[in-house]
């Protein structure tokens, strides 16, 4: 049941331009390595806490893991950098195997480096020392190795603070030093475990730049982790969702965000709400956004109706391939889909404004729907009045139905019939959960 | 600042290394040191020297011993400790036994481990006992007499006792009361050879019983050892004293022209004796055997009386062409009786718990 | 149907093939068992089975069935017991646990005293209150009682000076002196009890009672059931360190003809006729009373626990004392003090420095040195404090790397019960009476067997110094466990990531980040092993006296010249070690080594 993505190896053009940007002192690194994990399986005794992953990673991609907590990304990371082992499956780091059942290649010889959630500075070595004793397996000369490590200290803009004890910084500039630390070494992989969720909101921005420009020029590959979607669409080449264990979807930052595989990774991703929607025929797919890296045209979008409470108006939206007429499923609405303004025969659905939240451009609304059901984080230009009524618009690109399934069986599972991009991905356990979606549906 | 606290990360280093290394020097040094004898034993059993383990409580254990290693060129590894923790440590090491010989005050103590089959048999030095000496040894020759004292008599501080108790029954008088100190004979290897006695001479345990409970009554102040029950008399806690003749007489030498020794009848005989552990390696058998040839030389007699002059260098000898000290009595005016060890010996484990828990 | 776009792989099968296959089942426990077995678990199961538990079994297990190590015939028997619970034997039990009692109430008053007077109060002096609780916790009882004695006897230092008190004598030479050491003696461990839980009581409690309307006696009444775990554990501890304690039963209580069980169990072992099987029973008996309140003092912090120690909490303020109330205090702690540790300390050292000291109704009292004179050109002297001190040295060492083994496998996330089990034994250790692990080494190391695979360590150094090490282990690890567990994992798994292997990583990281809590460590250990007296007294090997030992013969055999000028010495030469580690701490150990722990090291 799991999602593998082998053909995208070939993404490498963004990192090799600024690979070769040349006289930074972060060195370009030319060992840029793959990851390939098969089935990775790790169990805490009766507690899974990775089942049977399988993931490859091309060299010099950014891969975010988004999970939400327990969902497994720490320790699928953890096991990539050799802190745990592996109860089942197997790791490459290149072609070397690193971890399977009965091997176990210690976390210092597996040539990487680590940014903690936690920063892990070590207390009793400066800032300078840090860095320059992750530096010791380079077997740098002393002096060598001290400038390289003020050169990195410099790099992330506290030069000024190599002498200055852990303790002595802020929390921000901590997690600089361990980035350089990590930077420092010059290893072809950096594991970043949520480096930015012990930080305050206004320094996550800055140092989430730093992280991104500063691995992207060293050129190394990067598996990142964190529980914060807008964090891994800033970050990622590539996005890997997980639940409970598994890899949901693996894919493009447009990909997720465009087509989530299943509600999970759709609400997880952010959005403004949902209805419930009838297929009711299937639209002709036509090019939209274009562009040679994400060909919307492959996405194909159908009509659906609006149940009778949101007035039963046919929308298109996107949605698996080959779903038939007259299935029923739930349309997600992403928040930048969703227009507001003053109700109309055209408006998809009419609702009233329950909160307005200035948000310096514009203002950020919740809508409450007929049926009671909220749209939130509706983008508006123009202020309304709390209690207003107005009209809603869908876009078709930001808009899409997950399909429920006619008959909850063991056997039929959610989109393994279509064979669509959506199919496949929703785990055995939720079929739980679409049961009770379709017995809410209010048609 | 940068070049400084490198040069404290790395000298860190180096003292980790030197306290591990001077830790394992340490730690092979004591293993060494502590290994020492038990390779040796293992080298013994092919004809070298084994370190004699001797197990004794004799005041002279620690100066005889080391001028019988100067003499012979055997290491002796010396367990110097009251009579009772020592034969409760062979009797602890029975199935292992550590022990090559033991040297205490009392035939009980030996015909009791005798009895148990723990003690080399049927050997005798060739030495010219004297009439005392041929009296002390054993039929079975499991033990060697040494030297002679009495288990107890009485000692008395004279600036505050005038008309001293002359019999045993004396002490019973109330004008003794809480006067009067003993040793505990769990502890002090003469003093169950002292209480055996009373027993011995008053009829038989039961009335043994009933004159301790009775002195007991009469305030007995029970201590460790002979040094503690002198301690006791010397700093005016009591005024007489129950224990053995040696340490009585060491007192009245000690400067304190007060204290006066008073035989009442009967005085039971001590021999102090050596017996040889049977289960010991041949060699350190034949070395227990040097080493009592040697104790009973004239050389070992000299060092005897010479060793402790305030204590148990005041015996009296049991081997012909020694005199005793000076400032013994002769032993023929004193009132003697002599006990079976092998009836008494029996009974020690009886009578010392019955008097832990009612006398002491 | 639209071709898909992502290249899908789905393989329910096999995946459901991977379940089965890992679904609970014949051997997976075991191999999960297999895989905890690495070398560190190894380490610690062995260390425990070999330093405590299996001996202390062997012995035990002869209070009811003395026949598997040839003390008896039969395989099961109540003899033993019963005989236990007659004669001296019981009354040295009923002895100890009166004694202990007093001696937990008294501890706790005192000690509640002087832990609200220095926490909460300006009473004057508070950081030499502070010294001299570290003081009185490295002091040995037998120190102290001896220190009692000395000046105390007939024809002690008082008599000697010409001021008899023998009302003291005969008031300190009974139960009272044993409560009065045996209080004094567990004071520390009752005040640093209490002081944890007057920090951590932070202030908002009591604001938060006056706020409400509370006078100041239902402010005390609504803040005191915050402070009951700490009680519990104060009572608990004095109790159990008063009921295992050697060295007053040894000295004070055995002179006074007042048998208390540690002493009886001494002399059931080392006196004639020995009797193990007694010795076992009272054994057992040291080991429940010491443990049964330990237990429940565990249970009751378990769901308590000290949750006011948040670090929110704030520090409270200082009552500023009247001025006469400041003195009054002051003058109170002082006594205590003087009575804790000077008059045994003045009594040790006016000993040493009188001419002939204890030898007869001497009416000189001049003051001399000849006492040291004495002592240094004796071969009884020098000895064993050599000794001492490279048992001890190599005790705290062996002792706190192996306790660090042990605080790290039990404090590591993901603790399996194996550790709780662990644990659960540290704690019932901590509750072993030195002479309960010693009587078992005798039994243990001297077997048959045990000659026959080559572990002849009877009478011999090691098997001291295992003796050492097992008694302080428990202590140790359970005291690292707090520090070690605030060591984040992250420090050593980034030192792993960067490059260096596992044995690099610890002592680059944990050890220096931990450096000033191990180096107390080892000093505490250092000291306490220094003049420990149940383990050494049974276990030396012949012609090695440590100089608990040393002194505690030269005593008995009234050579007190030497013995008292072998305290003096071996007092000032713990002391002089402790002061000399922590100075050479401060000069050579790296900058940021002595950032990290000065308050966790020193609590």
């Amino acid at each position: 049941m799991q999602l593998r993505s082998p053909a995208f190896g070939k993404l490498k053009s963004k990192v090799e331009l600024a690979a070769s940007a040349g006289a930074s002192p972060v060195e370009a690194s030319d060992n840029a390595q793959s990851i390939s994990i098969r089935a990775a399986t790790k169990r805490f005794g009766d507690q899974v806490a990775l089942d049977s992953v399988d993931l490859e990673v091309a060299p010099g991609t950014f891969l975010v893991l988004l999970g939400p907590s327990g969902s497994g990304k720490s320790t699928l990371l953890r096991t990539i950098a050799g802190i745990e082992t592996l109860t089942k499956g197997s790791i490459h780091i290149d072609d070397k195997l690193v971890s399977a059942d009965g091997t176990h290649i210690p976390p210092d010889k597996r040539g990487l480096s680590m940014v903690f959630q936690d920063f892990a500075l070590w207390p009793h070595l400066t800032a300078h020392h840090n860095v320059s004793f992750a530096l010791k397996r380079r077997k740098l000369s002393k002096e060598a190795a001290s400038t390289r490590a003020l050169e990195m200290l410099d790099r992330v803009g506290l030069a000024h603070f190599a002498g200055k004890y852990p303790n002595e910084l802020s929390g921000g500039e901590q997690q600089r030093v361990a980035l350089a630390r990590a930077l420092a070494a010059g290893t072809g992989l950096i594991l970043f475990d949520e480096p930015l969720s012990s930080l305050d909101a206004d320094r996550r921005e800055q140092l989430r730049i730093e992280i991104a420009s500063l691995t992207r020029e060293c050129g190394a590959t990067s598996v990142y982790i964190t529980h914060d979607q807008a964090e891994a669409f800033a970050l990622a080449d590539r996005i890997g969702i997980l639940k409970e264990g598994k890899l949901v979807q693996h894919g493009t930052p447009e990909e997720i965000y465009r087509c989530p595989s299943n509600e999970f990774v759709a609400r997880f991703t952010g959005v403004a709400g949902e209805i419930p929607g009838v297929v009711t025929g299937e639209l002709e797919t036509r090019p939209e956004h274009g562009g040679d890296d994400w060909p919307m045209s492959s996405i194909p979008s159908v009509a659906v109706r609006l149940p009778a409470w949101a007035g039963g108006k046919a929308i298109s939206v996107a949605a698996p391939a080959g779903i038939p007429m007259g299935r029923a499923g739930t349309i997600f609405f992403r928040p930048a889909g969703c227009m507001v303004s003053s109700p109309d025969e055209s408006s998809h659905v009419n609702g009233i404004v329950l909160d307005v939240a200035f948000c310096g451009r514009g203002y950020e609304l919740a809508v409450r729907m007929p049926d009671g059901s909220m749209l939130t984080k509706v983008f508006s230009e123009n202020s309304f009045k709390r209690g207003e009524n107005v009209g809603v618009w869908f876009e078709r690109t930001s808009s899409f139905l997950l399909p429920a399934t006619e008959a909850i069986g063991p056997d039929v599972i959610l989109g393994s019939a279509f064979g669509g991009p959506f199919g496949g991905l929703a785990p055995p356990e939720s079929g739980g959960v679409i049961a009770a979606t379709v017995e809410e549906l209010a048609f | 600042m940068n070049s400084g606290s490198s040069k404290s990360t790395c000298s860190g280093r180096r003292n980790v290394v030197t306290v591990g290394l001077a830790l394992a020097a340490a730690g092979i040094g004591l293993a060494a040191c502590s290994s020492s004898p038990s390779n040796s034993a293992t080298a013994g059993t092919t004809g070298g020297k084994v370190p004699l383990v001797v197990y004794s409580a004799q005041g002279y254990d620690k100066v005889e011993t080391q001028a019988f290693q100067q003499a012979t060129g055997i290491p002796v590894q010396l367990d110097d400790d009251s009579t009772g923790p020592l034969v409760t440590k062979i009797q602890a090491e029975k199935n292992n036994p550590k022990w090559g010989l033991l040297w205490v005050d009392g035939a009980t103590v030996f015909a009791s481990l005798d009895s148990q089959g723990m003690l080399v048999k049927n050997w005798e030095p060739s030495v010219s006992w004297d009439s005392t000496g041929q009296q002390s040894v054993p039929k079975d020759g499991s033990y060697i007499p040494t030297g002679l004292t009495m288990a107890c008599a009485i000692v008395y501080d004279s600036s505050k006792v005038t008309n001293p108790p002359t019999t045993w029954n004396d002490l019973l008088q109330p004008q003794w009361k809480n006067e009067i100190g003993m040793n505990d004979p769990s502890v002090s290897g003469p003093t169950y050879p002292c209480v055996a006695g009373l027993m011995n001479s008053m009829g038989g345990v039961n009335q043994g019983e009933n004159f301790l409970t009775q002195l007991q009554s009469n305030g007995l102040d029970v201590h460790e050892t002979n040094g503690d029950t002198l301690q006791a008399l010397e700093v005016g806690q009591i005024h007489i004293a129950m224990i053995q003749s040696s340490a009585e007489i060491g007192a009245t030498l000690k400067g304190n022209s007060n204290l006066k020794v008073e035989y009442p009848t009967p005085v039971t005989a001590l021999p102090s004796a050596i017996g040889i552990d049977a289960k010991a390696p041949a060699t350190e058998i034949a070395e227990a055997k040097k080493f009592v040839s040697f104790v009973l030389s004239s050389q070992g007699q000299q060092v005897m009386q010479s060793g402790d002059p305030h204590g148990d260098s005041l015996y009296w000898p049991v081997i012909n062409g020694v005199s005793p000290l000076p400032a013994l009595p002769p032993l023929g005016s004193l009132p003697v009786q002599t006990i079976d060890p092998y009836t008494w010996g029996s009974r020690e484990a009886t009578i010392n718990t019955w008097f832990t828990n009612n006398i002491a | 149907m639209a071709q898909s776009t992502y290249p899908l792989t789905l393989d329910t099968g096999q995946t459901g093939e991977t379940h089965r296959k890992s679904a609970p089942g014949f051997g997976r426990g075991a191999v999960r068992l297999l895989r905890r077995f690495n070398l560190s678990t190894v380490v610690v199961i062995g260390a425990l089975l070999f330093l405590i538990i299996l001996p202390v079994g062997a012995f035990l297990i002869q209070g009811v069935s003395p026949r598997p190590f040839s003390q008896g015939t039969s395989w099961f028997t109540l003899g033993s017991l019963s005989q236990a619970l007659s004669g001296a034997t019981l009354r040295g039990f009923t002895d100890s646990i009166g004694v202990s009692a007093a001696t937990s109430i008294i501890a706790f008053v005192l000690a509640t005293g002087l832990a609200w007077l220095v926490s909460r109060t300006n009473v004057f002096g508070r950081r030499i209150w502070t010294l001299g609780i570290w003081a009185l916790l490295l002091m040995p009882t037998y120190l102290m009682a001896n220190g009692w004695q000395y000046l105390l006897e007939p024809a002690g230092v008082m008599q000697r000076l010409g001021l008899p008190l023998s009302f003291l004598y005969h008031l300190v030479f009974g139960p009272a002196g044993v409560v009065l050491v045996l209080t004094m003696a567990g004071l520390p461990f009752a005040y640093l009890t209490m002081l944890a839980a007057f920090n951590g009581l932070g202030q908002e409690f009591e604001d938060a009672a006056k706020v409400h309307g509370a006078n100041r006696y239902q402010t005390v009444k609504a803040v005191l059931p915050i402070l009951a775990p700490a009680v519990y554990s104060s009572l608990a501890i004095v109790f159990a360190e008063s009921m295992s304690d050697f060295g007053v039963s040894f000295t004070l209580a055995h002179q006074s003809h007042f048998p208390m069980a540690t002493f009886g169990l001494f002399a059931a072992i080392d006196t004639n006729p020995s009797n193990f099987g007694v010795a076992a029973i009272l054994g057992w008996f040291l080991v429940l009373a010491a443990a049964i309140p330990i237990a429940i003092q565990a249970r009751a912090l378990r769901g308590r626990s000290y949750a006011v120690l948040s670090g929110r909490t704030r520090t409270p303020k200082r009552k500023e004392l009247a001025p006469r109330a400041r003195w009054g205090a002051t003058a109170c702690v002082s006594v205590l003090f003087i009575v804790a540790l000077g008059i045994p300390i003045f009594g040790a050292v006016a000993a040493s420095l009188l001419n002939n000291f204890g030898v007869g109704m001497s009416a000189s009292h001049a003051f001399t040195l000849a006492n040291y004179r004495q002592a240094l050109t004796s071969s009884n002297f020098l000895s064993p404090i050599l000794l001492s001190n490279r048992l001890s040295a190599l005790t705290a060492t062996f002792g706190v790397v192996l306790a660090l083994f042990m605080a790290k496998m039990i404090s590591s996330k993901g603790s399996s019960r194996f550790a709780k089990l662990v644990d659960l034994a540290l704690l019932g250790s901590m509750a072993l009476p030195g002479i309960v692990l010693a009587a078992g080494y005798i039994f243990a190391f001297n077997l048959p067997i045990a000659s026959k695979l080559g572990v002849d360590f009877y009478e011999t150094l090691p098997l001291l110094l295992m003796g050492y090490i097992a008694t302080v282990l428990p202590s140790q690890s359970r005291l690292l466990m707090g520090p070690i567990s605030q060591v984040k994992e992250s420090l050593l798994e980034a030192c792993r990531v960067h490059g260096h292997g596992i044995v690099k990583s610890w002592i680059k990281t944990v050890l220096p980040v931990l450096s000033r809590v191990l180096m107390w460590g080892w000093l505490y250990t250092f000291a306490k092993t220094l003049v420990e007296l149940p383990v050494s007294q049974i276990l030396y090997p012949p012609g090695n006296e440590p100089v608990s030992v040393a002194i505690e013969n030269l005593t008995g055999n009234y050579h007190y010249a030497i013995g008292t000028a072998l305290t003096v010495v071996t007092l000032i030469e713990m002391f002089g070690v402790i002061g000399i580690v922590l100075l050479a701490f401060r000069i050579f150990a790296p900058k940021g080594w002595q950032r990290i722990g000065g308050v966790t090291g020193a609590a």
